[in-house]
């Protein structure tokens, strides 16, 4: 295979974006490249006659750090930390133990040796993107004069058109849910045990007080596939502030039924794909409070 | 790096120098930016021992370690491994059969042979991070390596005997 596309290695973000600017529809950026190269090669993606690798960008190779002051703190991870990385990452195995557990679930170690989180989120269909959901991350961007940040929820609505550079990503870490039991549950379901493409991704937190059996805080989310993942606010009605019990299950049942939307594919029709989101949830419901009360 | 140092001008000339240990040894390779790995490999630089199957990182024939951890080598591209340490199943071409391949060999895991180099690399790269990996970790470390061949259960006594010390 000859390949005679020009790699432009920018060594900082504004070059990058310039570079980006003037090459406009000739060019993408690179991290990882391994979401790319199974685009190029499925035919779904031309290679674009100019690749702008992030590589030699320090602003997004930032370190996974902790940041802020106490009670408004957030982990801090530059776009271009692998998956590998962020596996190992102490400070994430601590504050965000969520995502870390569905980076484990990325394809195999040797993507995540290359595969970055950012490509992830990127590719829009990530299965990084349901547990960043419900930790309410944000991304920083950079557009070419400033740094703006976006919830990824906002940006999920509207990914279509993405020229600005994706510098890092931010998920806070709420001190005021503390007193409670606090929960998160990852699952994806795939064809096979590992290395497999996902067919449904469900990702949740929240709260559970144990004494009284009442939900607060929950988040949840749902992809797979080439769905792109969505939050479920409507399911999340039925949860907060409500008691444990086999009625409130059913009700969740229902109305992830109703809010999820998947295609059929060629391995799951999308009444299946519903079926599973919706029993991934409940049982993970059921895990967290049914210890607590048995099933009327 | 070490070694001898190579120089290679392949495919067209106006494109940019690379330099790269390979195996240990200095490597100066003059081609496009975006060339593959693997086709670096396998073509200009004569290493078959890599193979190609999928590429589309899917099946690990491909595993090579770069700066000692498993890549795969169809999705690298030659600006990727500049200044870095690339491994293929050629450098573990020493006097002694390496503890890995000896027990490949010794427990018959492998038929047709074309996932091998891929899967010694894959479990070579563990066994650099971790000096005594579970057979988990082994199992988890190769779930990347496909195997159209063996049914695994030669792979697996592989793994059992390597976690058993
Ligand atoms: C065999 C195989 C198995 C896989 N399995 C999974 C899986 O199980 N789950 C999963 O979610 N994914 C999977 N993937 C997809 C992919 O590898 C991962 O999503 C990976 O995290 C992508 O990261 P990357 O750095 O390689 O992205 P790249 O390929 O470099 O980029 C992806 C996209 O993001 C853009 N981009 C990258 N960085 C930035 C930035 N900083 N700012 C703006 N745009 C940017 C690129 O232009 C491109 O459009 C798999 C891929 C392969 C090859
Ligand atoms: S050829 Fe690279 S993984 Fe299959
Ligand atoms: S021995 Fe033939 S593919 Fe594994």
């Amino acid at each position: 295979m000859i390949t005679n596309e020009k790699v432009w290695r920018p060594d900082n973000l504004h070059d990058a974006w310039i570079l980006s600017s003037k090459l406009s529809d000739q060019c993408c950026f690179v991290s990882g490249g391994t979401w790319l190269r199974t685009q190029w090669e499925a035919g779904t993606k031309e290679m674009a006659p100019h690749l702008i690798s992030l590589d030699k960008v320090p602003e997004v190779k930032e370190d996974i750090s902790l940041k802020g002051q106490l009670g408004q703190e957030e982990v801090v991870i530059g776009a271009s930390t692998t998956l590998a990385e962020m596996i190992t990452n102490p400070t994430l195995n601590e504050k965000a133990p969520v995502l870390v557990k569905a980076c484990k679930n990325i394809a195999g170690p040797s993507i995540r040796n290359q595969g970055t989180i950012g490509g992830n989120i990127l590719s829009c269909v990530g299965d990084a993107i349901p547990a960043l959901i419900v930790l309410n991350a944000k991304l920083m961007w950079f557009n070419g004069d400033e740094l703006v940040y976006q919830s990824i929820e906002e940006w999920l609505l509207n990914q279509d058109e993405v020229r600005d550079i994706l510098v890092s990503i931010h998920i806070p870490t709420d001190k005021s849910k503390g007193e409670h039991y606090e929960f998160a549950f990852y699952t994806k379901v795939g064809r096979r045990e590992s290395f497999i493409p996902s067919l449904v991704t469900v990702a949740g937190t929240g709260c559970y007080r144990k004494g009284e059996g009442i939900f607060s805080h929950v988040s949840l989310s749902v992809g797979g596939g080439n769905v792109v993942p969505i939050r479920l606010p409507n399911t999340e009605v039925k949860i907060i502030n409500n008691e444990y019990s086999s009625e409130l299950l059913y009700n969740v049942l229902r109305q992830v039924q109703q809010d999820y939307k998947p295609i059929d594919d060629a391995f799951g029709s999308a009444a299946y794909k519903r079926k599973v989101a919706g029993n991934l949830i409940v049982s993970e419901l059921y895990r967290i409070g049914g210890s607590n009360h048995a099933l009327e | 790096m070490s070694g001898t140092k190579t120089e290679l001008s392949s495919v067209e000339t106006r494109h940019p120098s690379f330099v790269f240990s390979l195996n240990g040894v200095e490597t100066k390779i003059q081609t496009a930016s975006s060339r593959r790995l693997v086709d670096l490999l396998r073509t200009d630089l004569d290493l078959p021992g890599t193979k190609i199957g999928c590429e589309i990182g899917r099946c690990g024939a491909c595993m090579v370690l770069i700066d000692g951890k498993p890549s795969n080598s169809c999705l690298t591209m030659a600006y990727q491994c500049e200044g870095k340490d690339v491994e293929t199943i050629e450098g573990m071409n020493g006097e002694s059969l390496d503890p890995v391949q000896k027990l490949f060999l010794e427990e018959g895991a492998l038929q047709c042979g074309y996932c091998t180099p891929g899967m010694v690399m894959s479990l070579k790269g563990l066994l650099k991070e971790k000096e005594k990996p579970t057979y988990e970790e082994m199992k988890e470390s190769i779930s990347g390596n496909i195997c159209r061949c063996t049914g695994y259960g030669g792979i697996n006594r592989v793994l059992r005997k390597l976690s058993e010390g």
